[in-house]
């Protein structure tokens, strides 16, 4: 094993208009690693979360995954080599079930994506596979309902199924507790915890508390650059990082 | 819809097929199916004739809605695909009249397939009414070469006598039964086995599931590693392949391939086809242009500028029964039970 | 020699600046709606026919062009706001796909409607009398009607930059595009502006009509006709964009006046192959915004 990072961003800038979002960023994210991205509105989460994954092209810097560039692959190709994600505002596919959702990543992720034909025994794994990534996160008494009549919290878990189905090397989540009550953000803690294994974690948060409970390191960007990087521990008791992030003036 | 445990029936019908209302799709496609095929029996030979152009156009509308349905992308300029391979089969015919029916299709058809692909590459990009505009661009460049390239496609004289030397479809099985028409037996003979084959592929494949999906959400479907482009790039080529069928046909049953085959006209006819008979069901499409078939008929008789009345009667549908037709039961059992949204 | 090439230069000017002024005439009214209310509005070069009509019947009648250019545009755009009230409005927050079918729907009617009303055939008038002669400059003879259509065209696009730059209506106007809440605040209501933009696109329409009758005529396909081309100004131009509309149909008008010279037998082709060679180095068209679609 090297000390090659998995992924890893190197001098990356990005500006809309007149605006610098991210201005030179560097990061890089070991194998197995789980990281935490916090910052302030505006400290550029977004931005950086769509240039990782393919929606935008950064304007300078390189991106590399196990050491292959990939800055110019668009998002369908990042995902096949094992990066998969899920969004802050929820993404899926309204009109259809639970299950419908869940087989559409795994069809892709067996290569069956686009088959003009019915191969029955591979659909048959599929469909067993579906069943299980379902009861995985507490879906399958919901399997054949339809996604826009399920409640928040479950479309919540959903996005997190997608993600899972593609069995990714680096899952990158973006804001998995947005809009869930403090009951439901506990109960999404403890199924990430269960079910991330060894697999590397981008976790771009608000809630300090999933970021503390999952999170062995922490980057807290500020204006486009990394303030300062670290264990939650050194984070936590970091002046600068206090002021900027949590607003309190430095002692 | 129930999977767990057996491979349920459908791999995934999105949208299209849920609960109640897919019996009652799966019933009307069967009885339309086999009205069509049962024609001869009931309706006199005029309204045979007129029922085999229905049929020829709704595999067209079929090909249009195919795009619209599953891509979400209104084509302004279909008409080109038709044309394209009724112009090929003609002049194909002329230089190969022994050439078998069902092989001088595949070839004409293949054409536009791949005009289809090459075009798509281009327009699937955008969408809303950039597709259409774009689209209406490229039909008006077609018309323009068909109109202009008067050696070939014989301007706008058209090209004439073109016959099959023999109508044999498959080795036993002749064209032509002396008790119905020509272009009825060619439609039915190609339409139910292709559209029936597109829907199976379009609602029944993964095929049919990565089109849906992109249509569905197509960002998410792209971090599920779906190449959107090449999924509505392949629906696109799919429906200009059948479209170049619709065309082919066209020109073995009458014999003379014109500029009407690829104008303008024919790209908005058979948008208007498609939105009477509704295009959220994948046989809408046929419905309407029989609609429209027999409308025009009928008004033709009465009144010499039905367009007129036709044109009037489309603007009423997109305002009151945006579904068209085939929504209507669907519409009034909402209603009934006093549900807005069904 | 030179003499020549210069009468050659002369006629291809003034076919450039007079297809220039009609492409830009027709194409105007049909980006700006697009841009400002999200509405494609298909029907828009049949108002453009039905001036052209209204223009031939009221030639017709009174003997007079002067008269037609002056009634036939209100005319058309009384029947056009009419449309605009009654059906389009309602279309407004609905999507692409049922505006494209209403206004398609509404083609269809219009192109009936005038066979109906004035038959199958081309029909035109003589240009009025003052514009019937020819000038002769550098060798080149040019018909003084089309320097006319120039000029009317150069008055009407100064009097819109007038009126969108120079006036407290043209800020309304420019506001109502991008902030319809500062409409209201400054005490109009956004549906009077959009009807006012709606006005003027479809008389600039309306007048290429009316002048197109002495020139071409008026016949049954000219609708469709006009349709191709302004689409293709529009996605050339940019999907709402003023600028790029302008600068498209300056692009035709050249292809146009000049290649016509030389390979007169493509001409029908030149549109094409500028959408085809704007797309491909500006794929979003020459003012396209990233985000306009």
């Amino acid at each position: 094993m090297s000390d090659d990072p998995l992924f890893a961003l190197r001098g990356i800038s990005k500006s809309f208009g007149a605006g610098t979002v991210l201005d030179n960023l560097s990061l890089a994210i070991r194998s197995g690693e789980r990281r935490g991205l916090i910052g302030p509105n505006g400290a550029g989460k977004t931005t950086l979360i769509n240039i990782m994954t393919g929606k935008y092209r950064p304007d300078a810097g390189r991106i590399a995954y196990r050491g292959r560039d990939i800055t110019f692959l668009p998002p369908h190709r990042r995902n096949r080599l094992g990066i998969g994600r899920s969004f802050q505002i929820l993404s899926l596919f309204g009109e259809a079930s639970v299950g419908e959702n869940i087989r559409g990543a795994l069809l892709r992720k067996h290569g069956l994506g686009m088959t003009p034909a019915r191969r029955l025994r591979r659909l048959e794994q599929i469909f067993a596979e579906t069943e299980q990534i379902a009861a995985l996160v507490g879906l399958l008494s919901v399997l054949t309902q339809r996604v826009n009549t399920l409640p928040y919290g479950m479309q919540r878990r959903l996005d997190i199924a997608l993600v899972l189905a593609q069995d990714p090397e680096l899952i990158i989540l973006d804001e998995p507790a947005a809009g869930l009550s403090a009951a439901e953000t506990r109960d999404l803690i403890d199924l990430l915890k269960t079910v991330i294994g060894n697999r590397t974690l981008i976790l771009v948060e608000h809630d300090m508390d999933v970021v503390y409970a999952l999170a062995d390191r922490i980057t807290v960007l500020d204006y486009g650059h990394v303030l300062t990087e670290g264990t939650p521990a050194e984070v936590n008791a970091d002046p600068e990082v206090r002021r900027v992030y949590l607003g309190e003036p430095v002692s | 819809m129930t999977i767990p445990g057996k491979l349920g029936p459908v791999l995934s019908a999105l949208d299209a097929e849920r609960g109640r209302g897919r019996v009652a799709e799966t019933l009307a496609t069967i009885v339309l199916l086999a009205v069509v095929a049962g024609a001869p029996w009931i309706v006199s030979k005029a309204a045979l004739n007129d029922l085999g152009q229905a049929i020829l156009f709704g595999l067209f509308a079929i090909s249009f809605n195919i795009v619209f349905k599953y891509s979400g992308l209104l084509s302004f300029g279909h008409a080109a695909f038709f044309g394209l391979a009724a112009y090929g089969a003609a002049l194909l015919l002329q230089a190969f009249p022994a050439l078998p029916v069902p092989v001088l299709i595949l070839i004409a058809a293949s054409g536009a397939g791949l005009l289809g692909l090459l075009l798509g590459h281009v327009c699937v990009r955008r969408a809303g009414a950039y597709f259409s505009m774009t689209t209406l661009a490229i039909g008006a460049f077609f018309y323009t070469i068909a109109f202009k390239w008067h050696a070939v496609t014989g301007g706008t004289d058209g090209l004439g006598s073109f016959m099959p030397a023999s109508l044999m479809l498959l080795p036993g099985w002749r064209l032509v039964n002396p008790s119905i028409t020509q272009t009825y037996e060619l439609s039915v003979a190609f339409l139910i086995p292709v559209a029936l084959a597109a829907w199976f592929l379009l609602e029944r494949t993964p095929f049919g599931n990565a089109i849906q999906l992109v249509r569905q959400n197509e960002q998410r479907a792209v971090f599920l590693g779906y190449d959107a482009h090449r999924v509505k790039l392949a629906n696109y080529g799919l429906a200009a392949f059948i479209a170049g069928i619709a065309g082919a046909l066209w020109a073995i049953a009458n014999g003379f391939v014109s500029t009407d085959s690829i104008d303008l006209t024919l790209s908005t006819t058979v948008i208007i086809m498609t939105f009477i008979g509704g295009s959220q069901w994948f046989w809408g499409p046929l419905l309407g242009s029989t609609i429209y078939i027999f409308g025009s008929d009928r008004l033709s008789a009465v009144t010499q500028h039905w367009q007129l009345w036709m044109g009037l009667v489309f603007i009423l549908l997109v305002l009151v029964f945006p579904r068209g037709v085939a929504g209507l039961p669907g519409m009034l059992f909402a209603r009934l039970i006093g549900r807005r949204d069904v | 020699m030179s003499f020549h090439l210069a009468s050659l230069f002369v006629a291809g000017a003034l076919d450039t600046l007079t297809y220039w002024s009609l492409a830009f005439l027709i194409a105007s009214g049909l980006t700006v709606v697009f841009g400002m209310l999200g509405f494609l509005n298909v029907a828009h070069t049949s108002f453009y026919m039905l001036a052209g009509y209204i223009a031939y019947s009221v030639a017709e009648r009174t003997g007079s062009f002067w008269l037609a250019l002056l009634l036939a545009p209100p005319a058309t755009v009384i029947l056009g706001l009419a449309a605009e009230r009654w059906l389009f409005r309602r279309l407004y927050a609905a999507g692409h796909t049922p505006q494209l079918l209403l206004t398609i729907g509404i083609a269809y009617v219009i192109a009936e409607a005038t066979k109906m009303v004035w038959g199958d055939d081309a029909l035109t008038v003589a240009p009025p009398p003052g514009l019937r002669g020819h000038l002769a400059i550098l060798g080149a003879t040019l018909p003084v009607y089309h320097l006319f259509v120039i000029a009317i065209t150069l008055v009407l696009v100064a009097l819109l930059a007038l009126l969108i730059g120079g006036t407290r209506l043209g800020m309304v106007v420019r506001a109502a595009a991008t902030h319809p809440q500062m409409v209201d605040a400054l005490g109009f209501r956004v549906s009077t502006v959009h009807m006012l933009v709606f006005l003027v696109g479809l008389y600039l329409a309306a007048i290429a009509g009316v002048v197109m009758t002495p020139m071409v005529g008026v016949y049954p396909g000219m609708a469709d006709d006009a349709l191709v081309q302004a689409f293709i100004v529009v996605v050339a131009g940019g999907l709402g964009s003023l600028s790029g509309a302008f600068a498209v149909a300056g692009l035709l008008g050249l292809v146009q006046g000049f290649g016509s010279v030389f390979f007169s037998d493509y001409a029908l082709f030149f549109p094409f192959i500028v959408l085809a060679g704007v797309l491909l180095f500006r794929p979003l068209g020459l003012f396209g915004a990233r985000n306009g679609a």
